[in-house]
């Protein structure tokens, strides 16, 4: 009977040129890696093509990637290199325009689901109000759930960074909401 | 954690659909790699029937020839290892070099669906494995009788009145203290089968986090069990969490079928080659 593989054993067979254990981490990190684009380049489409072009770029260089090291951060410093490249070549965008999303089944009375989606559309929206930078790393922290050594680097800076942007990000997101 | 902190985090955005990237990536670096380059040769039926084998020269001309004119060449130079220099890649306009990619995504699948009407039952099962039409399952690594090691369930523990053991399934053949990224620990319970399963009992709560990280999975159902909720996911995943110390994510693994019950401040999650009604009884059993 087959055993699920862990992530480190998966990396270990695509970097012999294992191509089925690369789609099983390409299809694992798809949302994550789609999505941290998404942050950056505020675009679906430049998304796709940053997450794509990262995907193939980290399979090129799976031959440098440290056999025992966490696969997800330093797959997210490509995919985020990639959509940064991508934003300065595009632009300025648009505010990404993320909606919340419906409540689950856990919410309650209709009622009280109506105030809550409410509520965090309001905070959705000072969310889109911040500037590039802080809009950034909130978003990876609590949207994207990235911990601050995987955030460092999805932009590319030391944790303690993460930390100190993090908090004057949230700072400034009060001002927004007061 | 400030009360703004947890207010982000519960903000269940939605996200554009993620686009099949694996399908796309894999057009992108060619047909299936080389039997040859793989481990051992110990693929054995499924890596012999690999897209690359299995289209032949036929498969290849037809789609560097006709529907992608030089991407054959391209792609060529991609099939190699990680380590083996690329061939140069001729850039193109970006919309027009998506178009190829989808052209070429398309032609592959053609090609393999082609080939399949040929091939042998594993043959055939093997290239749907390729193209993630089927939960992937990978046999070429030996069952290591370590389990629990590979799987960083963490160090033995012994079984005690307080052990949560789920009556369905009896006494397990080990039993783990996983330690947790908060600090906590859940108890990891192991039957080595088969079917092999493993149970884990966290003094956690998985909502609303889960609504999130649930799209990872392939497949996820929601259900409800003797008024709990509950989760059905098909395929790899992985997952956030919260327990009294604050939030936490799963350590990235590429788990299985998995069920999830919230219960009674427990989190209870039985992960294994089995069906839904077999996990659904175990996860009601557990005492």
């Amino acid at each position: 009977m087959a055993r699920a593989l862990t992530e480190g054993e998966y990396v270990a067979l695509a970097r012999r040129g294992d191509g089925d254990a690369y789609a099983s981490l390409v299809r694992a990190h798809s949302d994550i890696a789609f999505r941290t684009a998404m942050l950056i380049t505020q675009d679906a489409a430049e998304a796709e093509e940053a997450a794509q072009d990262a995907f193939v770029k980290a399979w090129r260089a799976l031959g440098r990637f440290r056999e025992g090291e966490p696969f997800r951060p330093w797959l997210l410093a490509i995919v985020a290199n990639e959509a940064r490249n991508r934003r300065r070549s595009a632009g300025r965008r648009a505010a990404l325009a993320l909606r919340v999303a419906p409540g689950g089944e856990f919410a309650g009375s209709a009622e009280a689901a109506a105030l809550a989606g409410a509520e965090r559309a309001t905070l959705l929206e000072a969310l889109g109000r911040l500037r590039g930078d802080d809009r950034l790393v909130l978003g990876c922290r609590f949207l994207l759930e990235l911990s601050e050594a995987e955030t460092a680097s999805a932009l590319g800076v030391r944790p303690g960074t993460v930390k100190s942007r993090t908090s004057r990000a949230l700072a400034r997101l009060r001002e927004e909401l007061a | 954690m400030s009360d703004l902190e947890t207010r982000l985090r519960a903000l269940d955005v939605e996200w554009p659909a993620t686009p099949d990237l694996a399908t796309t990536v894999l057009a992108r670096l060619g047909e299936a790699p080389d039997a040859a380059t793989r481990v051992g040769g110990e693929a054995g039926p499924g890596g012999a029937a690999r897209a690359g084998g299995e289209t032949g020269p036929g498969g290849a001309a037809w789609v560097g020839g006709e529907a992608v004119p030089g991407a054959a060449a391209r792609v060529g130079g991609e099939t190699a290892p990680p380590a083996a220099a690329a061939a140069p890649r001729r850039r193109r306009p970006r919309l027009a070099r998506r178009r190829v990619l989808v052209a070429y995504a398309a032609a592959a699948l053609l090609a393999l669906a082609g080939a399949t009407l040929a091939a042998s039952p594993d043959a055939r099962s093997a290239v749907l494995r390729w193209l993630g039409l089927e939960s992937v399952e990978i046999r070429r690594v030996p069952l290591n009788p370590g389990l629990g090691r590979d799987l960083h369930l963490g160090p033995p523990a012994p079984i005690t009145a307080a052990t949560p053991l789920p009556a369905a399934l009896g006494i397990p053949d080990a039993v783990y203290a996983t330690p947790l990224p908060d600090g906590t620990t859940a108890t990891s319970l192991l039957y080595a089968g088969p079917p092999r399963v493993l149970v884990q009992v966290f003094r956690a709560r998985v909502t609303p986090f889960i609504q999130k990280t649930l799209a990872q999975a392939t497949h996820a159902e929601r259900l409800t069990i003797d008024g709990a909720p509950a989760y059905w996911i098909g395929g790899a995943h992985g997952f956030a969490y919260e327990t009294g110390n604050g939030f936490a994510y799963e350590q990235q693994r590429l788990a299985g079928r998995t069920l999830l019950l919230e219960r009674a401040g427990r989190l209870i999650r039985v992960e294994g080659e089995i069906g839904k009604a077999k996990a659904i009884a175990i996860a009601r059993s557990v005492q």
